[in-house]
């Protein structure tokens, strides 16, 4: 009974400490010297017989497969030099950063290999003991880690050996962080020694998997050592949190050597420095090789998979890939399928064309030139001496504007940023290069012949085949003033209230009553019908002047043209007017 | 009952062991139990300083040499370990003190016998760790009444066979 009363006391004595992480008492500290100067010893001759024997079968007996050991290391250190290239980038940036806000990094600077030469014997105290002690620069909860994983830390250090408390201890406790949710806790091991992290909340979302990494919160473990991956997610009995089960990254249970972090630095170590511009300058050659293939492939647009086209014909040729071969030459849209009259190239010579003349029949295909700033310009040209009215079609979304010069020229001139529909649509939004003026919203219409205006103004254009340029609807809210015209008609100047691409319907097609144009029908107008000849004004001419392919400028009736305005044709409701010559798919 | 009855005082002074014996088996036993489950993680579930302890309290038939015997060596057990040291200390010496107790009453030579105190001081000798660790020191074990009886089982089995391996080295001696 006194021996077990003694050995209360003792126990008690132990136990009730000022704080439970203070080492033990001296007399304490004592007793575990003495057992384990006792017990160390053998184990410790026992490991050197051990690995003696196995260094001797390995070094002069078993090294038939030495030479493939050799080569396959050197591949994976070639490997490993690469990866660590690509990640040395990410690392210097980040030790800039880190220099910058004034962050004190860690590094492993010096580290103590050491030998694992004994446990505790029992499940209930996971401790291992190395072969190195405070003789060797050994100090109490220095960080124990493995290439795999940290491992544990120094409890008690004696002489000649070490006491290392693992990670999987109940007694334990290390600062772990999620590495891709960056959630904190304190790593712990349970009753059956899984390490796990304590008190996490419930509602943060963790996955099987998911990598661990120490926090370096406890000041023992430098921050971003491996500890393992996350197994599974448990509830805690005894409170709303759940504990992380955490499956090690090093085996706890099959541990050989290890290695004792002795020093941290901020700085990277000289061998690590070295080892990372010697991976750099390992992976040059890769890099300028990827930088070749790269060049190479830039000049060309093309997908090098797809089979190359041989064009026979240089009428077929593309544009594109033509131009893509060479890199100086600048890209071309290719050819329409359907050109118009509207596309460069495709309409007839004026000397083939009479008044009044059905154009030809051709689609209307979008064309598109990158690297023209105004859109295509269709050409209806006429006689000279005849005037026509002004014909000015605006595209909604397209901004495409038709210009009546004095040579009886009519451009349409618009973007070709929408092609979605054959035949442009009138609609708001100005145009870019529109050259009409948003303020007075007139275009002065110049008119090369004034005695057939009256001629020209009363004549209904035929039938087309077709070929309608749709009118910009008349703008309600339009600000409208009557002028007289120069001839004694009445000619209205349309003032948008917004700035529109200015755009007049064919005189023929919908001038209305009060001088506005009106549109001739749902996505048809009629052409143009020829205006009476009137003094040009010098300074309004050159707006309405617009060269093929130039900016559109609003062409309205000016309070200063003088064209004799044409007898308003009556109206037709869009609706009630047979949409037969309506392009397919047209608005 | 004659097989369970004490055997006369001179034949118990036959069984007193030599010193060597006494103080190198339990150091062998803490460093076998050190050592081993580095290589073979599921030796942990053996206790060779308890099989010690055991041997040395039915065969001294003594109850104090064997308290103490059972306290020293729970304690180096425990020096092993970072836990406060008595843990095992405590435990072995009630261990150690029963098997005197019981071997001073009853004949200890047969295997089944012997079979039997160990299956049954295995057990006790848990269910006082357990105590112990609970309620003393606060806290948490691992305790499952299955692991539990099939420890007390190994430990039966290897305490016989290590009761053999002792008595024929002191016969030899």
């Amino acid at each position: 009974m006194l021996v077990l009363l003694a050995q209360i006391v003792l126990l008690a004595m132990q136990v009730r400490r000022p704080a439970p992480n203070l080492p033990d008492g001296h007399n304490v500290r004592l007793w575990r010297a003495w057992v384990s100067a006792i017990v160390t010893p053998p184990e410790r001759l026992i490991h050197n017989i051990g690995d003696g024997t196995r260094n001797l079968w390995s070094n002069y007996i078993y090294l038939r497969h030495l030479k493939e050991q050799n080569e396959s290391l050197a591949d994976e250190n070639t490997r490993l030099r690469l990866e660590q290239a690509s990640l040395a980038e990410d690392a210097r940036e980040g030790q800039e950063l880190r220099r910058m806000l004034d962050f004190r990094g860690q590094y492993l600077e010096k580290t103590v290999p050491a030998q694992v030469i004994g446990t505790s014997g029992t499940d209930q105290a996971r401790v291992i003991y190395i072969d190195k002690g405070s003789n060797d620069g050994l100090k109490p909860y220095m960080p124990v880690v493995t290439p795999d994983g940290i491992i544990g830390k120094l409890k008690n250090v004696f002489s000649n050996t070490a006491q290392v408390l693992l990670i999987s201890d109940q007694t334990s406790g290390t600062g772990v962080m999620l590495q891709a949710t960056r959630i904190r806790g304190v790593l712990k091991g349970n009753a059956s020694g899984q390490p796990q992290i304590m008190n996490i909340s419930p509602d943060e979302r963790i996955q099987p998997g998911e990598p661990v990494v120490t926090s370096g919160g406890d000041q023992v473990y430098p921050p971003g050592l491996p500890v393992g991956v996350v197994d599974r997610v448990v509830a805690d009995p005894e409170s709303s949190f759940v504990n992380i089960v955490v499956k090690p990254a090093a085996n706890l249970s099959r541990l050989d050597a290890v290695l004792v972090v002795t020093s941290l630095s901020d700085k990277m170590p000289f061998t690590q420095e070295k080892d990372l511009m010697q991976s750099e300058v390992d992976a040059l050659p890769e890099n300028q090789r990827a930088a070749d293939v790269l060049s190479e492939k830039l000049p060309s647009l093309r997908d090098v998979e797809t089979p190359e086209k041989t064009s026979t014909n240089d009428a077929d040729e593309d544009p594109t890939t033509s131009s893509a071969a060479d890199p100086a030459r600048p890209l071309r849209p290719p050819p329409p399928i359907h050109p118009d009259r509207y596309t460069p190239g495709a309409a007839p010579p004026a000397e083939t064309l009479t008044p009044g003349q059905a154009p030809p029949m051709t689609h209307r295909a979008p064309s598109f030139d990158a690297n023209e700033s105004t859109p295509v310009t269709p050409r209806m040209t006429r006689p000279a001496g005849t005037t026509t009215g002004t014909t000015v079609a605006n595209a909604a979304g397209l901004g495409t504007a038709t210009n009546v010069t004095g040579s009886g020229t009519t451009h349409a001139t618009g973007s070709r940023a929408s092609s979605a529909a054959p035949w442009p649509i009138v609609g708001p939004g100005k145009s870019p290069g529109d050259k009409s003026n948003p303020a007075s919203g007139t275009t002065t219409v110049v008119s090369t012949d004034s005695k057939s205006a009256s001629k020209t103004a009363t004549i209904t254009p035929p039938a087309s085949n077709g070929f309608k340029l749709p009118l910009q609807p008349a703008d309600s809210t339009a600000k409208r003033t009557v002028v007289p015209a120069p001839d004694g008609s009445q000619l209205t100047s349309t003032q948008p209230r917004t700035s529109r691409p200015a755009s007049t319907s064919s005189s023929t097609g919908g001038l209305s009553s009060d001088g506005i144009l009106e549109p001739a029908g749902m996505g048809q107008i009629a052409p143009p019908r020829p205006k009476p000849t009137a003094p040009k004004p010098a300074a309004t001419a050159g707006s309405a002047v617009s060269a093929p392919g130039s900016q559109p400028a609003a062409v309205k009736p000016s309070s200063t043209a003088t064209p004799k305005p044409a007898a308003p044709k009556p109206q037709t409701p869009p609706a009630s007017q047979p949409n037969q010559s309506s392009p397919p798919g047209g608005r | 009952m004659p097989l369970l009855a004490a055997s006369p005082r001179r034949e118990a002074e036959e069984r007193s062991h030599p010193l060597w014996l006494t103080l190198l088996a339990p150091l062998v036993a803490i460093g076998l139990q050190s050592f081993v489950p580095l290589y073979f993680a599921r030796f942990a579930i053996l206790d060779l300083p308890l099989l010690i302890t055991i041997y040395f309290a039915i065969r001294g038939r003594n109850a104090i040499n064997a308290t103490i015997t059972g306290a020293l060596i729970g304690m180096a057990q425990d020096a092993l370990t970072h836990r406060p040291i008595g843990v095992n200390g405590i435990a072995k010496a009630i261990i150690g003190y029963l098997g005197a107790s019981l071997g001073a009453r009853i004949d200890t030579e047969s295997h089944l016998t012997r079979l039997l105190l160990a299956f049954v001081f295995a057990l006790l000798h848990s269910a006082i760790f357990l105590l112990i660790t609970r309620h003393l020191l606060g806290l948490e074990v691992d305790w499952s009444w299955l692991h539990e009886l099939l420890r007390g089982a190994v430990n039966a089995l290897v305490g016989v066979a290590l009761f053999a391996l002792l008595d024929w080295i002191k016969q030899r001696d």
